[in-house]
């Protein structure tokens, strides 16, 4: 496992405020008034309150939704107000709190996707990783629809999150392309592909790498060309695999690692896997398990993510 | 069954000479006894039905002496859409309605009888039968729906007749929203051209469902016009957040 690779994991976390995807900000500041009005006319009502919160969430006002939450939690609880509280503590950094909150509403209801991720996220935030591993495993057995979570997790296995060495990449990377094959992409296909062409390559199978990057490209065009390039160093196309490369210019970071392969080429040395790290996926513009993907926001497409969905292979 | 009209008949002769010699209420008992004798149940004697009419003008005239209708006004209800052709009924309507604002369920079916024969009825009349007919029709959003399905047909009957009418539309809404058939409930309201047209409980009943239909923005313009009617109605408040959240 390449120390890249490793350290994908950091680059998996975004701040909130580049996380949040409202429903429109003239839809969002009018549900906010109505629930705030809501609120007033029916002191007390629990659903008020959580809806509240859910729409101080979404307006990036994670601090008074805590407030508002746990009143409503005061009153009445309820699996769904405990998982926005545990949204709302994760936004405010409080991860230890998150967990606890998430803990709560699975302690209520077992089969709760979402608070299962967000428990994930809380424990991967607070350095648990193969919990939080777990935990996102769960998250897809009980939500095998919420495709953030299938693609955090594929990630997650593809970047070692297991608490396993290099030897178990090949391995590593089969069992995210079975997480990735599990059922079809609707939304995030695009993202998917990258991700199985990432493991494709981790296991060494450029050929279907290869077919899996005839896709859509993704995050961007030069990452895709850097991923096409290596594919076909490992198939011994050289002139192919230059070719490739020098479509990376646009990206410095691709770039650079286009530019370390390319030296492989001129010397013409044979690929040699454990002297060379694979490119690590581009996992910033994968779907996250923030807030936005938790209260069920679509996030925005990637610049240049094409939007058109697909299927992993 | 020759006998039971024979004796009905007989009967009726000797109370009309009762109500002749001045003893409306022994004649009154006396048509009474030849309706029953034709109309006891299981008894209904096929072919009496001219007679019947006939004992019904007679206790009718027996009764409008004695003042008390009460005999006259189940026995009419039995046979209330061929009797609604009797000379006399628009005159009880009025005493029923106006005088004595009855609302069971024998004077509303008189009513309805009335109102489905198009006879025409005095505008007092007729707006005192609609406020009883609202009245004793009800159904509310909270009704049982089985609690109040015997209402159905005689409120699809009042809307046949009087298709122009709000409140039946409001009250078979209701009813088939509390049955869950959204699409008809959605139907019947958008038909109200009244003024309760622009009615909160019209306007709310229209987006809930609106929203069981998925049609988000019909819900939002319906809930948006109720807020411009009465601001403080928190439930409102809270489905239209809720709906602009995009939230379920």
């Amino acid at each position: 496992m390449s120390s890249d690779l490793r350290d994908e994991p950091s680059r998996l976390r975004v701040s909130s405020s580049t996380s949040i995807n409202p429903p429109g900000g003239d839809r969002l500041a009018g549900a906010r008034r109505h629930l705030e009005r809501a609120a007033e006319l029916l002191p007390g009502h629990a659903e008020v309150a959580a809806l509240l919160g859910h729409a101080l969430l979404l307006g990036g006002d994670a601090g008074r939704a805590v407030t508002v939450l746990e009143e409503s939690l005061v009153r009445e609880p309820s699996p769904r107000a405990e998982f926005l509280l545990g949204v709302a503590r994760l936004e405010t950094g409080d991860h230890a709190a998150g967990e606890a909150a998430a803990s709560r509403a699975l302690a209520e209801n077992e089969a709760f996707g979402r608070a299962w991720a967000l428990r994930a996220e809380c424990r991967d935030r607070g350095g648990a990783a193969p919990e939080a591993v777990d935990d996102l495993r769960r998250a897809v057995d009980c939500s095998p629809g919420f495709e953030p979570a299938r693609l955090r997790l594929a990630a997650w296995l593809l970047a070692g999150r297991t608490g396993t060495g290099p030897a178990d990449r090949e391995p590593a990377a089969d069992a995210a392309l079975r997480v990735l094959a599990r059922r079809p992409f609707e939304i995030h296909g695009a993202a998917a592909l990258h991700l199985a062409a990432c493991a494709q390559l981790a296991r060494g199978d450029a050929a279907r790498a290869l077919r899996t990057l005839a896709g859509p490209a993704f995050p961007t065009a030069a990452e895709a060309a850097l991923r096409r390039g290596l594919a076909r160093l490992m198939l011994g196309e050289f002139e192919e695999a230059e070719s490739a490369f020098a479509e990376t210019e646009a990206d410095p970071a691709a770039a650079e690692a286009a530019t370390r392969f390319a030296d492989h080429v001129r010397g013409r040395r044979r690929w040699e896997g454990g002297d060379n790290p694979l490119p690590p996926p581009r996992l910033e513009a994968l779907p996250r398990i923030c807030a936005a993907t938790l209260l069920g926001r679509r996030p925005a497409p990637a610049a240049g993510a094409p939007a058109a969905a697909g299927e992993a292979p | 069954m020759t006998w039971a009209l024979d004796h009905a008949a007989d009967l009726s002769r000797k109370a009309a000479a009762r109500l002749a010699e001045g003893r409306p209420d022994v004649a009154a008992a006396m048509f009474v006894r030849a309706f029953d004798t034709l109309e006891s149940p299981g008894a209904r004697i096929p072919g009496s039905e001219d007679l019947r009419l006939r004992i019904l003008e007679g206790l009718h005239a027996a009764t409008a002496k004695t003042g008390d209708p009460s005999a006259l006004v189940p026995r009419l209800a039995m046979m209330a859409t061929a009797a609604v052709r009797l000379a006399f009924v628009p005159s009880l309507v009025r005493k029923l309605a106006v005088d004595l604002a009855r609302d069971d369920g024998d004077a509303v079916g008189i009513y309805l009888a009335a109102l489905e024969s198009r006879r025409p009825l005095d505008r007092p009349t007729l707006a005192a039968v609609l406020r009883i007919l609202a009245r004793a029709l009800r159904i509310r959003s909270r009704s049982e729906p089985e609690e109040v399905q015997d209402l159905v047909p005689k409120i699809e009957r009042l809307l046949a007749c009087r298709p122009g009418l709000d409140f039946p539309r409001l009250y078979l809404a209701r009813y088939h929203h509390a049955v869950e058939q959204w699409g008809r409930a959605r139907q019947l309201l958008l038909g109200i051209r009244g003024p309760m047209k622009t009615d909160i409980k019209v306007l709310n009943l229209l987006g809930r469902c609106a929203e069981k239909l998925n049609r988000p923005e019909e819900a939002v313009a319906a809930y948006e016009r109720s807020l411009r009617q009465r601001e403080a109605q928190g439930l409102i408040h809270f489905r239209l957040g809720r709906l602009l959240l995009g939230a379920r």
